[in-house]
């Protein structure tokens, strides 16, 4: 009897936890399938386990607490067809998660809004997709997988989408005239990764301590403007900004700050590099193979070294703001007469042998680098730097300098007071 | 009988001098860490996984590429450098098998790091039971060499028709991107 009454509860137990897991009576797939072309679906409160397929145009909105928590071999959540819209849900991994995305999305004009993904492997994976907008995403991962990957997707939006802890935040191949703005990628191993893809805009996006802020490789055509790419510096490959392979595109006014290489350019040609403020990395920037490119009024602050470049030829670099220049003035133009130029002997000779990357600016090298003055035509220069850096006066808040004021005024007021009451009295 | 075993150690030593020496050309693989090796050709992080290669040089320096059309576009380059040995790995157990040994599928559907669309496998009859399965083209070690890894720049260039052709068509978003590129030249 009292066995009985055991396994009894036992159930009851079961039943209950069980109970609060699945709070649909029936399919959902089947309420989805209920729905008609055009019309919405509201997912009440609750945990989901069933993997959903979304082929109609319909809408799926979850109401606060909506989560989908599916544990086998098929995505979250499958759009296919035209005109889906999935708004409000929550979507969580599982450890036995077998599949390899969890959400698959295909064909045209789809919106996803409002969502929250945990991932375990790949986040949300297009392949030919088209005229979709997806806004205000919250990814995190485990360091594994994609946060969002394209496949021969074109024309789509993504917009205010934060992701963190994957390995790429959006990774694209074979993917054009995609827009990215207003995202921001932490943690991850590269914020933003273009492949063969033309016509990208990336505007107003932040990517911060990831191996590479933006790694963008194959593409022409492309914007890459007032973007934020900041401390990418915990990796020995790390840097801010990577243009492998990048051809007639537009990279203007970021701020690349505090990572171990700002910009490193190769193999490049045709693009306009312009009015980006580049500060406190290791190194400024790098280039090597570099062809037609316009570098104009960009500033360099407070870089160990401000730029390293090998090869490049017929580039257009002028105008740009070195605080590690020697500078002068002559003429009153704003503009010095004394060119500012990066010996490729350091770099040359690190690539042959990395390990004689510890004697960087050892006075040793610095004589041998003297002694063995590359010759004119090998040196990257800068025919007239800028004397003053007007990116950065431009930039300056205001407030900074009531801040710097008030402090000042606080430590005299406090000096003295020190010196009023802690003088020796008679 | 005193000159007989001095005659067999001379030959001992002797031999251990040859075999030593042999093993000095023996050149191994250095195993992959993700964590700091990049492609010596595009600057990508390099997975530990079934498409990494590696070369390494005569001078003991060696170089991990991501893509093994990334490999062969650095010894392109690269000419002068004298290479020991390369490696690539087994499509199925990701182990380190020498290059000239292997069997090669190519298909274009098959992706790869940076889009060369070469595997590579130890046994002949592996990289068969693949394009059994899943199509391709066998390609063996020699017929590597004349492999044309130009594969990404024809892609680019159909891409970039393709692409001229979609703008002449639409104005509209595009013609922004559009103006932005006419305005360089």
């Amino acid at each position: 009897m009292k066995v009985l009454l055991k396994l009894i509860l036992f159930v009851g137990m079961i039943s209950l936890v069980g109970g609060k897991e699945t709070s649909a009576d029936i399919s959902l797939q089947s309420q989805i399938d209920a729905v008609p072309a055009g019309g919405t679906l509201k997912l009440a409160a609750g945990t989901y386990q069933e993997p959903i397929v979304l082929k109609k145009p319909i809408v799926l909105t979850g109401e606060k607490g909506a989560i989908l928590k599916v544990c086998n071999a098929k995505p979250a959540i499958t759009i296919k067809g035209e005109n889906v819209t999935v708004k409000g849900i929550q979507i969580l991994s599982c450890k036995q998660d077998k599949s390899s995305a969890a959400v698959k999305i295909s064909g045209k004009n789809h919106q996803l809004e409002d969502i929250t993904l945990k991932i375990r492997k790949s986040g949300i994976n297009l392949e030919n997709v088209e005229q979709t907008n997806f806004r205000n995403i919250r990814l995190s991962g485990y360091g594994k997988g994609n946060g969002f990957e394209l496949w021969e997707s074109h024309h789509n939006t993504f917009e205010e989408i934060k992701i963190d802890h994957v390995q790429d935040g959006f990774y694209m191949e074979d993917s054009h005239y995609n827009t990215f703005s207003g995202n921001a990628i932490s943690d991850s191993r590269y914020g933003l990764h273009v492949m063969f893809s033309d016509y990208i805009t990336a505007k107003n996006n932040r990517s911060t301590r990831n191996y590479t802020g933006a790694m963008v490789m194959g593409t022409n055509y492309s914007v890459i403007a007032d973007n934020q790419l900041l401390e990418n510096n915990q990796n020995v490959n790390a840097q801010g900004l990577l243009l492998f392979d990048v051809h007639d595109s537009t990279i203007n006014h970021n701020r690349i700050s505090d990572n171990r290489v700002g910009m490193f350019i190769e193999d490049s040609s045709g693009n306009e590099i312009t009015g980006n403020e580049i500060a406190a990395n290791f190194i400024g920037t790098q280039m090597n193979r570099i062809e037609k490119n316009v570098i104009e009024g960009n500033a360099f602050i407070s870089n160990v070294n401000d730029f390293q470049a090998t090869d490049a030829a017929n580039n257009t670099i002028q105008n740009n703001y070195w605080d590690a220049a020697m500078k002068l003035d002559t003429d009153g133009d704003g503009k010095s007469n004394l060119p500012h130029s990066a010996d490729p002997f350091f770099l040359n000779l690190a690539r042959e042998t990395p390990p004689y990357q510890l004697f960087f600016q050892h006075p040793g090298m610095t004589l041998l680098q003297k002694l063995l003055k590359s010759p004119e035509h090998l040196l990257v220069t800068d025919q007239e730097p800028l004397m003053n850096n007007d990116l950065n006066n431009q930039q300056q808040p205001e407030q900074k300098q009531t801040i710097f004021w008030v402090i000042c005024l606080a430590m005299i007021i406090v000096s003295l007071l020190l010196i009023y009451f802690g003088r020796k009295r008679n | 009988m005193k000159q007989k075993l001095l005659k067999s150690c001379l030959i001992a030593i002797l031999s251990l001098f040859v075999i030593a020496g042999c093993g000095k050309k023996d050149v191994k693989p250095v195993a992959i860490n993700e964590k700091t090796d990049k492609c010596e050709n595009c600057h990508m992080a390099v997975k530990d996984d079934q498409f990494a290669t590696e070369i390494i040089l005569e001078n003991g320096k060696s170089m991990v590429f991501d893509d093994i059309g990334c490999m062969y576009k650095w010894l392109k380059e690269n000419s002068d450098k004298k290479v020991a040995n390369s490696f690539v790995k087994d499509y199925d157990s990701k182990e380190w098998i020498e290059a000239s040994k292997a069997s090669y599928v190519y298909d274009k559907p098959i992706k790869t790091p940076m889009a060369y669309n070469v595997i590579s496998f130890t046994e002949k009859k592996d990289a068969q039971a693949f394009i059994d399965q899943h199509g391709g083209s066998l390609l063996t070690y020699d017929k590597l060499e004349n492999h044309s890894w130009e594969k990404n720049e024809e892609m680019v260039k159909e891409m970039k028709e393709k692409m001229k052709g979609k703008m002449n068509m639409q104005d509209g978003h595009d013609g922004m991107e559009k103006e932005h590129s006419e305005d360089k030249h």
